[in-house]
């Protein structure tokens, strides 16, 4: 026999590194892409929420301190998140006796804030490394492991691909398989930085925090929480909060040592704080700053809560935990504003638009071949062909019936945030099933025609069930909402377009 | 605004870049000359250096790289569609 050449050894790799886990990275994709947006979905999905106005932070800080002060005396932590452009309300937490307790309060008026339950943007964004259902030892393991199949996929990709430079820019429609294949290069191409920079950040997320670092914490901290924590806080530049004493002390006040921060990293730089024991003679401000740069998510400042010393700076302690921090920074996005923000969201498009067009290209390569040579429904075929139907076009009616039943399920429902997680799985289900059943032609066209419309009348739902429609975003620029709408829109109509093309093929 | 400004140029450079490739050359309607190709390849890549300018002016180097990076990928993907565009409209006429 003869022995295959190297690339096309390299070109089956990418075949399999990109088809077994691909529904998988598929799911991770579409629910991350989402979390770009996680603060405005979050918006959305809680329409009773009033338009807040913006306030000088030292006044949001006043009005949190009053508060937590007056509810939650000795917490063993408080938590406040100061408003700001995407997230106006008041954001408070404390945690005491085993509980904790949040609040949202409007920073003008300050009301506390009641809306109705709802897993948000934050769900998805969640799910993109938690999966659901799973227990996160598990899922951790999936996507971990699904991100390094991933990047096999991408440079095996380049590898295979040969002609990026001859091809750039070639799209030729109604070719058929190479149709496909032209898509799969272009989504793949155009935003290369990005796929290579998610995947190989989301790695990093993986092999230190979850698969690789604790054996290697273990090996020189110990194993157990208690030497994980001191490794953390080691890493971090900044001491344990350590536990109470039992002795009491009065908390200093907060506005001083936000000041400092501010002077540090300039105004409106202080995203949140945290508050450990306060009321306790070992009391801990700790400062987060904005993540206004790259690298500059995880600076903090730490000061005694009694005396209000400085007792940690901000320190960039390490290069390599600098580069590390960097990537991460690169792979959340939250330095983005809305222009920057919207290019991520849509390579984030392009990157799911990939893995489907991958996914896609492996039967339309294989069918003809498969079919005609045993004159009968190949199962293997059969298998990725319904299970693409069931996911490319199933996962978006089901990310749409989460939406859906975020607006229709009663508002007083005490189950309301699980369910509407437990809807979008259920309407997934249905999909898949709804594929393995019909012909595959149907499915596709059906599938995507549902999805056309479960996505393009969300606006007319949102009309339907809240004051916050079209007519009023559009007009007062509640970019939250407006936003929203409109990409479903977009969606609902790219969506019809695929139903005609898959009907006419 | 600026990130307007920023697409349209590197919009602008990718389509004088695709018009100078092998690839697309048909979309001429009589064959380029080799110098009307060079002129666009180089003009072509100066005006992504300027769009890079736009984008690491008001940002600095670290954002302004992001930037650049997602505005390039607008861009080319709009270029892709263009050419695509141009495609079908030849084949019906």
């Amino acid at each position: 026999m003869r022995q295959p050449g190297f690339r096309q050894v390299v070109s089956e790799v990418h075949t399999w590194a990109g088809l077994v886990l691909g529904w998988v990275l598929f799911f991770v994709f579409v629910t991350g892409t989402a979390g770009y947006f996680t603060h405005e979905i979050d918006r959305w999905m809680q329409p009773e929420l009033p338009v807040m106005r913006q306030v000088a932070a030292d006044r949001a800080l006043e009005l949190a301190e009053q508060h937590l002060r007056r509810e939650a005396p000795t917490a063993q932590r408080w938590s406040v998140g100061l408003p700001d452009d995407r997230r106006p309300s008041l954001r408070l937490s404390w945690r005491e006796g085993g509980r904790t307790t949040h609040r949202q309060l409007d920073p003008e008026s300050a009301r506390i804030l009641h809306a109705r339950d709802t897993g948000g943007g934050d769900l998805l964004y969640e799910m993109h490394y938690k999966l659901h259902y799973l227990p996160s030892a598990v899922s951790t393991w999936i996507v971990g492991v699904a991100t390094m199949f991933m990047l096999v996929a991408i440079v095996t990709g380049v590898i295979v691909h040969r002609k990026i430079f001859i091809d750039f820019f070639t799209f030729r429609i109604g070719r058929g398989q190479r149709s496909w294949l032209d898509a799969h290069n272009i989504l793949a191409v155009v935003a290369l930085p990005f796929h290579l920079m998610i995947t190989y950040s989301g790695l990093l997320f993986y092999s230190f925090a979850y698969t690789l670092m604790p054996f290697i914490v273990a090996l020189h901290y110990g194993a157990g929480d208690a030497n994980w924590r001191v490794y953390v806080s080691e890493l971090r530049g900044r001491p344990a909060e350590g536990r109470p004493s039992g002795t009491a002390a009065p908390l200093a006040p907060l506005a001083p040592l936000v000041a400092q921060a501010e002077a540090l990293w300039g105004e409106r730089q202080v995203q949140s704080l945290n508050v450990f024991h306060s009321g306790d003679v070992r009391a801990r401000v700790v400062i987060h700053k904005r993540a206004a740069t790259l690298g500059s998510s995880e600076q903090t400042v730490t000061f005694d809560g009694v005396s209000g010393a400085l007792l940690a700076g901000p320190a960039v302690s390490s290069t390599p935990y600098a580069v590390t921090h960097v990537l991460l920074d690169l792979h959340e996005g939250l330095f983005a504003d809305a222009a920057l923000r919207w290019l991520y969201f849509l390579s984030g498009v392009l990157g799911t638009a990939m893995i489907a067009t991958g996914l896609v290209h492996w039967t339309a390569k294989r069918r003809q071949r498969l079919e005609s040579a045993r004159g009968m429904p190949h199962f293997g075929l059969a298998l990725v062909e319904r299970l693409n139907i069931g996911t490319v076009a199933g996962l978006p009616i089901a990310i749409a019936a989460y939406f859906w039943a975020n607006r229709l399920l009663p508002v007083d429902f005490s189950a309301r945030a699980a369910w509407e997680a437990h809807v979008m799985f259920i309407v997934w289900g249905l999909m898949l099933l709804h594929a393995a059943l019909h012909s595959p032609r149907r499915a596709w066209a059906q599938q995507w025609w549902v999805a056309a419309a479960a996505c393009g009348f969300i606006p007319v739902l949102n009309a339907l069930t809240t004051d916050r429609h079209l007519g009023v975003s559009l007009p007062e620029g509640d970019w939250a909402f407006a936003g929203f709408d409109l990409t479903m829109c977009v969606f609902g109509i790219a969506f019809a377009y695929a139903a005609t093309k898959a009907a006419a093929r | 605004m600026m990130e307007a400004a920023a697409l349209a140029l590197a919009w602008g450079g990718f389509t004088a870049l695709s018009l100078a490739m092998r690839r697309h050359r048909h979309l001429w309607r009589r064959a380029s000359s080799r110098s009307v190709r060079n002129i666009l390849r180089a003009g072509g890549s100066l005006a992504l250096v300027a769009a890079l300018g736009i984008c690491i002016g008001p940002s600095g180097w670290s954002i302004g790289l992001v930037l650049w990076t997602g505005i390039l990928t607008a861009a080319a993907l709009l270029v892709v569609v263009q050419i695509a565009g141009a495609h079908v409209l030849s084949r019906r006429t």
